[in-house]
């Protein structure tokens, strides 16, 4: 009865509706105006205003950026009737170089809630509007265009255009209550927004579009650093002098969605544009606090153990070999500068080029991520006295007097410097954001002295011969303080273990945890195994394995789909007869699952198949007990994961074909070809 | 090694040095340009008289909106009047609309009856970029020490219908009625509206 009475209110808007929404023939914007639910006496209901553009032709959002115009309504509605705002969908950024606009291409879907007051009567309700925009190509054109929609009144509040609905909810900016503000340092805007911590990943390619214009320069990009609480982006700040301005909204626009935010302009950093930079001791401040940041890092669990095998191997010392410790002690200092110098030149270098990143984006990077943490690994094993290492690249304990000794020194500077980088990200994060919001100079000399600070005890130890009495004799305490300092580099290799998850998920930490078998493993042959052959055979066979599943590390980029509920399924099934339902049972502990995941469901080919032949991707999960996942297997005879299920079209007579059971083992062939119904 | 301080130079040279953009407060970009007579003008030639600049392109719905009223010319001849300079700059690339000869120009100008000192053909953009014009119109106000004070729309009606000419506050006119009075300038920097530049 209730769906009757849907199809029959369905059918008057069609018949109603038809033809009385006119698009004037040469404009190359048409606007539609259609209901997002059916009305209902005294209540308010959803009506979305879409604009239809030709191929090059767009329009505008609010802040149109730097030229154009937002579209406006002039409502001709029956009494009691009214319209809320206008709520514009996220626009993306028009470039005609050197300008930009912020607008909309092809299809844009507004929204405006309508009510119906108690003084309106009737059983047909009639929106109508002119509706004026600013349309553009390569030249710019005026238009308008009255629109007209009649609704029959209904008792109950159905949902109606759910593709149009969709759309919306897909383009829209959600409104959250991240607590924001901006700030205005040496020509730059900051915007500090903070973001829950489960969001924080997604934000590090984002767009940001102000309200308010002027804030921002347009044209630049959004630089994000992830800090402790807060994310900052930081974009080139616009002309516009903020100081008789209180806040602004903003729509943070990420791959996945778009977030509103308003945002407290700071009224103690206004004071910008009045021409004087960073003046000197503000610079002098900022590179103390560098230089005492390096000199904390020296504390950090993956650093701690590199700086004191070198405090150690001090101690070993004679007087005559001073001479050798101060030239080490330089040679380090040397290579952890130019090893910063050159993170730092790469990141402001891309930072020049356009690219959005901030301090820390090596660790995005899942290979980057699991290098370090077999690194870390490594040293650790090697602190624990599992192996010892026969080259100039560590010198952690073995005797100064060595004739290359200096460029061991430095390269141990440079490994204490790779090492520091994952310990250094979360902490120093914000300090590198404000870093790089400078000139290039004075970025590069921030990071210079955050070397300092790293290599400074150790110069200290090397130059100050009084300091180095302190340090305790050298006696069997030695090894066993170098077998305890492999218990924190471990610890950080466990903490990149975990980063990697988020990036790569279970399979990736499947991957790094082979691999640090294998070199345990690779370790035990060579002290055991005296055959020159077994060792290279063996070694190549394992090397092979593990570089033929190195893209185990790739991160999942994970096709959208709707979780499993029986009621989810029984109404797309009946409500829905052009869809076809693919869906997926699936668990974390479930192997297959997750290659089938991976090498099939999540590629390019099958994404693009489920899009074309119109499949909604519904996936139940089965890592915890759900018994209405437990009913759906039993109903397919089965009683465990995975189990592919695809429902095809409904044909004209309304009847969907029998559903078809995939294998358990999955290859892009077999889901296209289902999907396409061969 | 070489390379590497090479390149580290060449990063802090980027990051140093960006071009002048206009500056409410500083001195305008200097500019020379040839008019639709074929005369050539400098910026540094009207030391000592406030200067109006105008962005156009007789395309444009909003440039039209402000000639077929009427408005601009009204506020053009207001300016030459007080002898006030005013500075028309069409910026459109060769083959963009708003291209035009110098005889189109001086026929356009005729028959708008523009009341403008000048009009600078600026076909390659170079004065449009130096002052980041980015609307049509898009309106500058330099003082007669050669300091930029206004930068932004000709009205608070950022809009191209034109029921609202009559009654939108002119920030141009009160940015040059500031200037002769010897006040500060209240909205120094809008937000321009109109098409865009066709560089």
């Amino acid at each position: 009865m209730r769906l009757f009475t849907f199809f029959l209110s369905c059918l008057a808007v069609f018949i109603l509706g038809a033809g009385s929404a006119r698009s004037t023939p040469q404009n190359h914007v048409s606007v539609e105006a259609v209901a997002l639910s059916t009305p209902v006496a005294g209540e308010t209901f959803p009506l979305a205003i879409i604009q239809r553009m030709e191929p090059r032709w767009h329009t505008y959002w609010v802040n149109p950026g730097d030229s154009g115009e937002g579209m406006t309504i002039d409502w001709d509605l029956p009494d009691d009737v009214h319209v809320g705002d206008l709520h514009y969908p996220t626009p993306e950024k028009i470039s005609y170089d050197p300008l930009v606009s912020y607008g909309y291409k092809r299809q844009a879907v507004f929204l405006v809630d309508v009510t119906l007051g108690n003084g309106f009567s009737g059983d047909i309700v009639t929106i109508a509007g002119t509706a004026s925009w600013l349309t553009c190509d390569e030249i710019c054109i005026p238009e308008k265009q009255t629109f007209s929609l009649s609704l029959p009144l209904a008792e109950q509040s159905f949902p109606m255009n759910e593709d149009i609905a969709a759309q919306w909810e897909q383009t829209r900016a959600k409104p959250v209550d991240w607590k924001s503000d901006i700030s205005f340092v040496d020509g730059e805007a900051i915007l500090n927004v903070a973001v829950p911590d489960d969001m924080v990943n997604q934000m590090t390619d984002v767009e940001l579009y102000p309200y308010e214009w002027g804030l921002m320069d347009n044209q630049a990009t959004a630089l994000a650093s992830i800090g402790d609480s807060s994310v900052s982006f930081a974009q080139k700040a616009g002309e516009r002098d903020v100081s008789n301005l209180e806040s602004s909204r903003f729509i943070i626009k990420t791959v996945n969605g778009a977030y509103e935010v308003n945002a407290d302009i700071e009224p103690a950093m206004v004071a910008k544009g009045n021409g004087t930079d960073t003046n000197g001791r503000n610079i002098f401040v900022i590179l103390l606090f560098a230089f005492i940041g390096g000199v904390i890092l020296n504390l950090m669990p993956c650093v701690f153990p590199v700086l004191s095998m070198k405090a150690i191997s001090l101690v070993k010392l004679s007087d005559k070999e001073r001479r050798h410790a101060q030239a080490s002690g330089i040679a380090y200092m040397a290579g952890i500068v130019l090893s910063f110098l050159t993170i730092a030149g790469v990141l402001i270098g891309l930072k020049a080029s356009g690219e959005s990143i901030g301090w820390g984006f090596q660790l995005q990077n899942p290979y980057v991520v699991t290098g370090l943490a077999t690194l870390l690994f490594v040293i650790g094993l090697n602190l624990a006295g599992l192996f010892e290492i026969k080259g100039r690249f560590t010198s952690f304990g073995s005797s100064l007097t060595k004739g290359n000794d200096v460029k061991g020194s430095f390269f141990t500077g440079v490994l204490a410097t790779l090492v520091a980088t994952p310990c250094s990200a979360p902490f120093m994060a914000t300090a590198v954001g404000y870093a790089l919001t400078q000139s290039a100079f004075v970025a590069l000399l921030i990071f210079a002295f955050v070397g300092l600070g790293l290599a400074f005890p150790y110069l200290l130890l090397c130059f100050v011969p009084k300091l180095q009495k302190i340090l305790p004799k050298p006696g069997a305490w030695m090894e066993t303080f170098r077998q305890f300092l492999a218990f924190p580099m471990i610890a950080s290799a466990i903490w990149l273990v975990w980063v990697l998850d988020q990036q790569g998920g279970a399979l990736a930490v499947a991957y790094i945890l082979a691999l640090f078998l294998a070199i345990v493993f690779l370790i035990w042959l060579f002290r055991r195994v005296q055959s020159r052959g077994v060792k290279t055979i063996v070694t190549s066979i394992v090397v092979v394995i593990l570089a033929l599943n190195i893209t185990l590390l790739r991160p999942v980029s994970t096709l959208g789909y709707v979780t499993y509920s029986k009621g989810a399924l029984e109404s797309l099934l009946q409500d829905e007869p052009q869809k076809s339902v693919f869906v997926n049972m699936t668990a974390a502990w479930c192997i297959t699952c997750l290659v089938n995941e991976k090498t099939s469901l999540s590629s390019d080919a099958v994404k693009e198949a489920m899009v074309e032949a119109d499949v909604v991707y519904m996936k139940g999960d089965w890592t915890n007990q759900n018994p209405e996942i437990t009913a759906f297997l039993e109903s397919h005879g089965r009683n465990g994961v995975p189990l592919y299920v695809f429902y095809g079209k409904a044909s004209e007579d309304g009847i969907r074909p029998d559903p078809i059971v995939l294998p358990q083992i999955l290859t892009q062939d077999i889901v296209i070809s289902t999907l396409k119904g061969k | 090694m070489r390379k590497f301080l090479l390149s580290t130079a060449m990063i802090m040279m980027m990051g140093g040095q960006a071009f002048a953009a206009p500056v409410i407060g500083e001195a305008a970009p200097e500019w020379t340009g040839i008019d639709s007579h074929g005369v050539q003008h400098s910026l540094s030639d009207f030391k000592g008289k406030t200067v109006v600049m105008e962005w156009t392109n007789n395309g444009c719905p909003y440039v039209r909106k402000h000639y077929d009223s009427g408005n601009m010319q009204a506020l053009q001849k207001e300016a030459t009047d007080k002898g006030i300079v005013w500075i028309t700059v069409a910026s459109s690339a060769e083959g963009k609309q708003g291209h035009l000869t110098p005889e189109e120009t001086n026929d356009l100008m005729a028959k708008e009856g523009s009341n403008a000192t000048a009009r600078i053909l600026d076909p390659e953009g170079t004065i449009g970029h130096a002052y980041e014009a980015k609307t049509t119109p898009h309106m500058y106000v330099i003082n007669p020490d050669g300091v930029l004070v206004y930068n932004g729309a000709i009205d608070d009606d950022p809009s191209f219908k034109t029921d609202g000419i009559k009654t939108a506050k002119n920030y141009v006119k009160a940015a040059w009625k500031a200037v002769a009075a010897g006040d500060s300038i209240e909205t120094a920097a809008t937000q321009p509206y109109g098409c865009s530049v066709k560089y």
